[in-house]
């Protein structure tokens, strides 16, 4: 009765029909804040049809944040700012961290407090609101890492004052709000000053990897979807089904988050925006650190830029707590349990011995392909064996960990 | 190989043009187009887990049930032709999932109406689990059109009169949205439509392969009222609720029972009869707030049903579906079932036409040889239910002629 996994291929599929108004308006648009406005107004749309209350929430939070990306700008160098920037960084992280820690009684309160400020708003708007069974707060986590990263740019002196649209452009930029990714300003900043910039390269290109996003979803991902029983069913599961679930289940989970990715790369592609990379056969990867360099990749770099480098990860010192921290900002963005700390800290330790491996230069297994394919092989098997801890509450993962040496299954 | 790597693989180095792109959407419309007329229609499937047999047809487009038509009525008098618009207290609902013995009361209904009749009795089938009332009326407009012999409506009295879940929303979505539109209802078509419902709308009429515009849907631009209006009644708490979100608003109502089923571990639990306490209590918390006041988005709603029906010519029969006697142990939905009651009693004595029947209560006697399940709503064992109603229903079908 509840819906709490809004179907992010609803969101695409409004996404690509609004583009066919939405194409030529911004073609022929020739301001460049006009075309800004378009796209803004567009996300809000968008967000408009999972929940008018995700539509007022996710404006006045981008009101904010250009509000608070000027006394940063302007306070950073004072005397206090370090202070204020600290003081807005916990503003902007406080509802996505209740999120994380509550769960659902901060989205039972974050429903009825949004959907009574729209009742002061407009009725029509509020009763519209009242028919919408969505009630989680959709794509904050997405919204507040992008509101960090800009926020810390602009406190390092890396982004300059921007106007209150240009923010709300980045904050409501309509292909990334729903699954990512996490994008930076600069991949939309050149395309959202010039011309708009349409060629046929970028609109063959975007349409095909937008077919593409769509084939992985629902063909690939769709087909291989039932394997996430595997995680209620071990006990009664013989050990190779345990196992051959599993691993289906990782390749239901790649393809069905890179196959949005690609939607979402298509999509801006089409309009001339080149969004960086998000996933890079990560399962392919030869070493730990490899497939953190290839799996959501934009979560991956939020991360380096503003955890490990500046926690000192290329310091001989530093670098193994730099390596942790970094793990488990990444781990606790997805949720703040104990199995996304095992989790982090999991993958912190693969990483910590990978870079002390080859730190001392010592290779296990000597160079070819034969030994390639075991690489990928072995860091295929260890990120496997991490997916419980993504997907269950930690005291179900222990005890669905001994059913894969049939300890508990059928076998 | 990267995604991007494959893309150019494919698309290969040659210059890419406004006219690459024109030619690749061309062949796409083609093949979309082409794929339309060379797939073969066919009927709707029925849900697999009713029981079925020959004159027995499936009148609902299934959401991803493509490339379907529902089949005509058959004619000739030799033929009654019978339409039964039902939710899912017609059928053992818990057979669909670990039981072999399964029963759909209007089949079992249409057999015993063959019985006084020379006539073959055919059902035409429009069951769809969690109706709700705006689809009950959606689905009696394309009923109505087909103008069978007589239409049965089963009227679940959980749901009836209850402003917190009007339609069940995915049936809405995707289903001729140019229809949804008139300048009255214009909120209404913000609120439950798309870009990509209008798409694909759009899109599926030409284009048959995409999606087939649902005509069980169509007309209900005409509906006299505003829905969305109706639902916003004056707030009213129940002890021990919150003023702030009381029950009495859909969201609020949602919110509270996804709260509360969270906070206790043992609504999970299964009664003795199967059911789990999760569907009981909610179906309890749905009746003690159902709201019969004239205003009330049913209450219009059901007034739009009478004059379509009087209008309509076709003999329409309404039942409310029986209740277990257990509801006795819940006083506050008790009475919300006494109130559905006496409102479907004044919907009978307010009737606009002779050709529609409401029954509000079925005889305790009848009703106690019913074997509910644990909710109190869905039944396990139907006793002689469908006796009871085709005696009815042969008794309408007599002053009809």
């Amino acid at each position: 009765m509840i819906n709490y996994n809004f179907d992010s291929t609803t969101f695409f599929f409004n996404l690509f029909a609004l583009s066919i108004l939405l194409l030529p308006l911004y073609a022929l648009l020739r301001p460049a804040w006009a075309r800004r406005a378009l796209f803004s107004l567009a996300g809000a749309y968008l967000l408009f049809l999972i929940a008018p209350r995700l539509m007022v929430f996710y404006v006045a939070m981008w009101v904010v944040v250009a509000g608070m990306q000027r006394i940063i700008f302007f306070t950073a160098e004072r005397r206090f700012g370090l202070q204020f920037f600290w003081a807005i960084l916990l503003c902007v992280l406080t509802p996505m961290v209740s999120w994380k820690i509550f769960g659902q009684p901060f989205e039972i309160q974050f429903t009825i407090l949004t959907n009574r400020v729209i009742e002061l708003i407009s009725l029509p708007l509020w009763e519209i609101d009242m028919a919408r069974e969505v009630v989680i707060p959709i794509g904050l986590s997405f919204a507040t890492f992008r509101a960090l990263d800009l926020l810390i740019k602009t406190f390092i002196g890396r982004l300059g004052l921007l106007s209150f649209d240009r923010v709300l452009f980045y904050g409501l930029f309509p292909p990334v709000l729903m699954v990512g990714p996490i994008i930076e300003y600069e991949e939309v900043q050149k395309q959202s000053d010039s011309k708009a910039n349409l060629s046929a390269e970028g609109m063959l290109y975007g349409l095909f990897r937008v077919a593409f996003g769509l084939i992985k979803v629902l063909v690939l991902a769709f087909a291989l979807a039932g394997s996430a029983a595997v995680f209620s069913n071990y006990g009664e599961s013989e050990l190779y089904t345990v196992w051959l679930g599993l691993f289906v289940y990782t390749w239901f989970f790649y393809l069905n988050f890179s196959g949005y990715s690609d939607i979402a790369i298509g999509f801006s592609r089409i309009f001339g925006f080149q969004l960086k990379e998000n996933f890079n056969n990560p399962y392919f990867s030869k070493n730990i650190a490899e497939f953190w360099n290839s799996w959501h990749m934009s979560l991956s770099r939020f991360a380096q830029r503003n955890v490990f480098v500046p926690m000192g990860g290329f310091r001989s010192k530093t670098q193994f707590l730099a390596i942790y921290l970094t793990m488990m900002t990444i781990a606790l963005w997805h949720d703040i349990t104990l199995a996304m700390f095992a989790f982090g800290t999991y993958h912190a330790f693969g990483l910590i011995v990978h870079r002390t491996l080859s730190e001392r230069k010592i290779n296990i297994l000597p160079q070819g392909t034969a030994a390639n394919a075991l690489r990928v092989l072995v860091t295929y098997l260890f990120v496997t064996l991490s997916f419980p801890l993504l997907v269950m509450p930690l005291d179900r993962a222990l005890e669905f960990y001994p059913s894969l040496v049939g300890i508990g299954s059928a076998w | 190989m990267r995604v991007e790597d494959i893309v150019r693989w494919i698309l290969g180095t040659p210059r890419q043009s406004w006219g690459s792109v024109f030619r690749v959407l061309t062949w796409t419309v083609l093949f979309v187009i082409l794929a339309g007329q060379f797939t073969p229609k066919r009927a709707p499937q029925a849900d697999d887990f009713l029981p079925t047999r020959p004159g027995v047809f499936e009148m609902f487009l299934k959401n991803g049930q493509l490339r379907e038509e529902p089949p005509e009525f058959e004619g000739g008098e030799q033929v009654l032709n019978m339409a039964w618009i039902a939710g899912s207290t017609t059928f053992n609902l818990l057979a669909f999932y670990d039981r072999d013995d399964k029963y759909f009361l209007p089949i079992r209904t249409a057999d015993l109406l063959m019985e006084n009749h020379d006539r073959k009795v055919n059902l035409y089938s429009y069951n769809q689990t969690s109706q709700r009332l705006l689809d009950t009326y959606t689905v009696l407009l394309e009923a109505v059109s087909r103008n069978p012999d007589i239409i049965v409506v089963t009227l679940n009295p959980a749901w009836l009169y209850n402003s917190h879940s009007i339609f069940s929303r995915q049936n809405v979505f995707n289903a001729r949205s140019d229809l949804l539109f008139t300048s009255a209802s214009w909120l209404l078509w913000i609120g439950v439509t798309t870009p990509s419902s209008h798409f694909f709308t759009h899109l599926g009429k030409h284009v048959p392969v995409v999606i087939p515009p649902k005509d069980y849907q169509k007309a209900i631009s005409r509906r006299p009222q505003q829905f969305f209006g109706s639902a916003k009644q004056p707030t009213k708490a129940h002890s021990g609720e919150s003023t702030v979100c009381s029950l009495e608003t859909p969201l609020c109502f949602w919110l509270n029972q996804a709260a509360s089923h969270k906070s206790q571990p043992e609504s999970h639990g299964e009664t003795e009869a199967g059911s789990t306490l999760e569907e009981l209590r909610i179906l309890v918390n749905v009746l003690e707030r159902a709201n019969t006041v004239p205003e009330s988005f049913a209450a219009t709603t059901l007034q739009a049903i009478d004059k379509l029906v009087a209008e309509s010519g076709v003999p329409v029969f309404f039942y409310l579906a029986p209740v277990s006697p257990r509801i006795t142990e819940f006083p506050a939905a008790a009475d919300g079932l006494e109130r559905v009651a006496i409102a479907v009693d004044n919907l009978e004595q307010n009737k606009s036409g002779s050709n529609m029947v409401f029954l509000a209560r079925i005889p305790q006697a009848r009703v106690d040889s019913i074997a509910f399940g644990g909710d109190l709503i869905h039944v396990e064992e139907f006793g002689d239910l469908d006796r009871y109603l085709a005696e009815e229903i042969n008794k309408f079908l007599r002053t009809q002629q």
